[in-house]
């Protein structure tokens, strides 16, 4: 069967001779011929042929006719949407209208005269040229579909893993919050802030009632990833231990120093504030390793001292040695103990330039300033008066703890 | 109606309130920025086109007849100044919650939290239908390093945070194989360093430690605060740590 078996084919000619040889000719090859013997009869012999679903695959048409010429039969057509195939029969002196045909896109011709041989090749080679072409858009068409499919299965994959991913951050974002935390029954009044960078934080703090007062722990892990909040709770749980054990604070540092040396393949700096309040002997002590000191505000006023500046960070040195600083305290007395990230709020100078930083003197002017309100609305007019700081955009975790001695 | 006044440090734009103007605005000003050494300008186009939106849409609510004032101005270095004004009767930006919403699903009310999480500073006028953002364009810092018969010096552009600290560390750990005779760290241009990028430097330090424990990396040009960090976190154990010169 040749490409031409079936075809459905227009000729447009008004010497009719040379419609019937064409006709002759091609019905021979197989295809289904039909004759118009002008451009306007043509046009609606097409557009009738398109409505009653037997359209019409290719047009062969002369150029010089009456009523519509084949230039503008091709232009009739193309406006009505019916740009179909051409085969245009040229003779001498079509030179100009030939190159308007290639500019309209039109790159089919036959020369007159022409033998029975050379028509059929003509449109054979036309109507196979038009065949490739839909194999090709079909098989683009289906290559298309396929990674069409092919990328919704794997979005489908992705989107699933993603899912999964959210699913264990949503644990280990709750994890986290329950980590920090003050157990709401403690000997101390306690007022906890604290605000991680991204969802997952290294700020850790705790607080533990022992027979005879109780132990504080503030503590920060390098980063903002499950890393840090996976030493978090390392921390954590060394930290109650020792709410069990009761070593002092240094042997407790020195613990777990070396607790994050061995975990620690990332080298994750890490550093902490340890607070032991005796209420029957009413003195404290504080470790420091690496951390900003905590601020003490006596109930009588006076100055408030900065308390625990010695020490290196956790996690970093094998031999790292961490040394205690006791001090008193009366009923009434208020701690507060900080990571950096409060003090490393900061904000854009515009007019300078400069970049602005809260700073410790910022930090402890704030707590100053609202020493006179209950711990609570102290410490929530400190944690607002930071946030506006910074404008609401931490540069890092940020955590604060707020620690009032109760009168007897 | 759209038009441009445009100047040396300054461009500006009024124009009818039509989404399309709105993509003609952003690609001017692109191409105004691109005339300074001002890197993230993808964060530029985003607060630029959110606030656009906001005035279009909530500003002057889609009205054709209503029109939108825009320009931009380059203060100082990378520092530039967006301001958008409409004809709308503003809104309530001091009951205005700038903190990006916890729920990352709730896409209501994201817009104005998003450009003041990219800009330095927002400020509103006192009828709230002008909005001014401050934005410092200066981009990722980038590390230098330079190879001298000294050894080799790593001068970072900028901050040091957690965000740069993964290539900081992958720059580092390239540098661990070398044969440099010493390391030595500029930080000239560093004016903050947090605790992640401090563990990167303790890592180099002690890796470098382990395989050639005759070499001690330095630390030169430290502002005081980083000298004060560095002492505190008894890094300058492990750094030669030469602060910077007073000015």
């Amino acid at each position: 069967m040749s490409v031409l078996t079936d075809k459905h084919i227009l000729i447009a000619d008004d010497e009719p001779g040379l419609r019937r040889s064409l006709h002759l000719i091609l019905s021979q090859e197989g295809c289904r011929v039909s004759q118009a013997d002008d451009g306007l009869r043509a046009l609606d012999a097409i557009l009738e042929f398109h409505d009653t679903g037997t359209p019409v695959d290719l047009l062969v048409t002369d150029i010089q006719m009456p009523g519509l010429n084949g230039l503008e039969l091709i232009d009739e057509l193309n406006k009505a949407g019916l740009g179909i195939p051409t085969l245009v029969i040229t003779g001498y002196g079509d030179k100009q209208t030939v190159v308007e045909l290639l500019r309209k896109g039109c790159k089919e011709f036959i020369d007159k005269p022409f033998g029975p041989e050379e028509l059929v090749a003509r449109v054979t080679d036309v109507l196979e040229k038009l065949d490739a072409a839909r194999r090709d858009t079909e098989e683009t068409q289906a290559l298309l579909e396929a990674e069409k499919s092919r990328l919704t299965m794997e979005i489908e994959t992705y989107r699933k893993r993603f899912d999964e991913i959210s699913e264990q951050i949503d644990a280990a974002t709750a994890a986290y919050d329950s980590l920090l935390g003050v157990p709401p029954d403690c000997l101390v009044e306690a007022v906890l802030k604290s605000r991680p960078l991204s969802r997952l934080g290294g700020d850790y703090a705790g607080v533990c009632d022992s027979p005879e007062g109780c132990d504080v722990l503030v503590a920060d892990v390098a980063g903002h990833d499950a890393g840090a909040s996976y030493h978090t709770i390392l921390i954590k749980a060394f930290f109650e231990e020792n709410c069990r054990t009761k070593a002092p604070g240094p042997d407790f540092f020195r613990l777990l120093n070396a607790q994050l040396m061995e975990s620690g393949e990332a080298d994750r700096m890490v550093t902490g504030l340890f607070l032991h309040l005796d209420f029957g002997t009413m003195t404290g002590e504080v470790v420091s390793a690496a951390h900003p000191p905590l601020l003490h505000l006596g109930r009588e006023g006076g100055e408030p001292a900065l308390l625990g500046s010695e020490g290196g960070p956790l996690g970093v040195f094998e031999d790292a040695e961490f040394r205690s600083e006791t001090f008193a305290f009366t009923p009434g007395d208020r701690f507060f103990l900080h990571t950096d990230g409060v003090t490393d709020a900061s904000f854009l100078d515009i007019d300078s330039g400069v970049r602005v930083k809260l700073g410790g003197e910022g930090l402890y002017d704030l707590i100053g300033a609202y020493r006179e309100l209950p711990l609570a609305q102290q410490t929530e007019r400190i944690w607002a008066d930071v946030l506006k700081f910074c404008a609401k955009k931490p540069q890092d975790d940020m955590l604060l703890l707020a620690l009032e001695i109760p009168s007897p | 109606m759209y038009t441009i006044h445009e100047d040396t440090d300054r461009i500006a734009f009024e124009f009818s309130s039509e989404p399309g103007h709105i993509d003609r605005v952003i690609l001017r000003a692109e191409s105004f920025l691109d005339r300074f050494e001002a890197a993230g300008s993808r964060d530029f186009a985003l607060v630029l086109r959110e606030l656009l939106n906001n005035a279009l849409e909530h500003g002057n609510r889609g009205r054709r007849d209503k029109s939108i004032f825009a320009a931009i101005r380059r203060m100082r270095g990378t520092l530039f100044m967006i301001r958008v004004h409409d004809q709308g009767d503003g809104f309530d930006h001091q009951a205005m919650d700038l903190a990006i919403p916890d729920d990352p699903f709730q896409t209501r009310s994201r817009g104005l939290p998003l450009v003041n999480a990219y800009a330095e500073k927002l400020e509103f006028n006192e009828a709230g239908n002008e909005v001014t953002a401050y934005m410092d364009l200066r981009g990722e810092t980038a590390f230098r390093v330079s190879p001298g018969d000294e050894g080799c010096t790593i001068t970072p552009s900028g901050s040091l945070s957690a965000s740069n600290a993964e290539t900081f560390r992958k720059t580092l750990s390239g540098l661990l194989a070398s044969e440099n005779a010493a390391f030595t760290f500029d930080f000239s241009l560093v004016p903050d360093i947090d605790s992640v990028s401090l563990s990167v430097m303790i890592g180099f330090a002690k890796s470098l430690a382990r395989s050639r424990p005759d070499v001690v990396p330095s630390i030169v040009n430290a502002s005081r605060d980083i000298v004060d960090l560095l002492h505190m976190t008894a890094m300058d154990r492990i750094f030669t740590v030469r602060p910077r010169e007073a000015a």
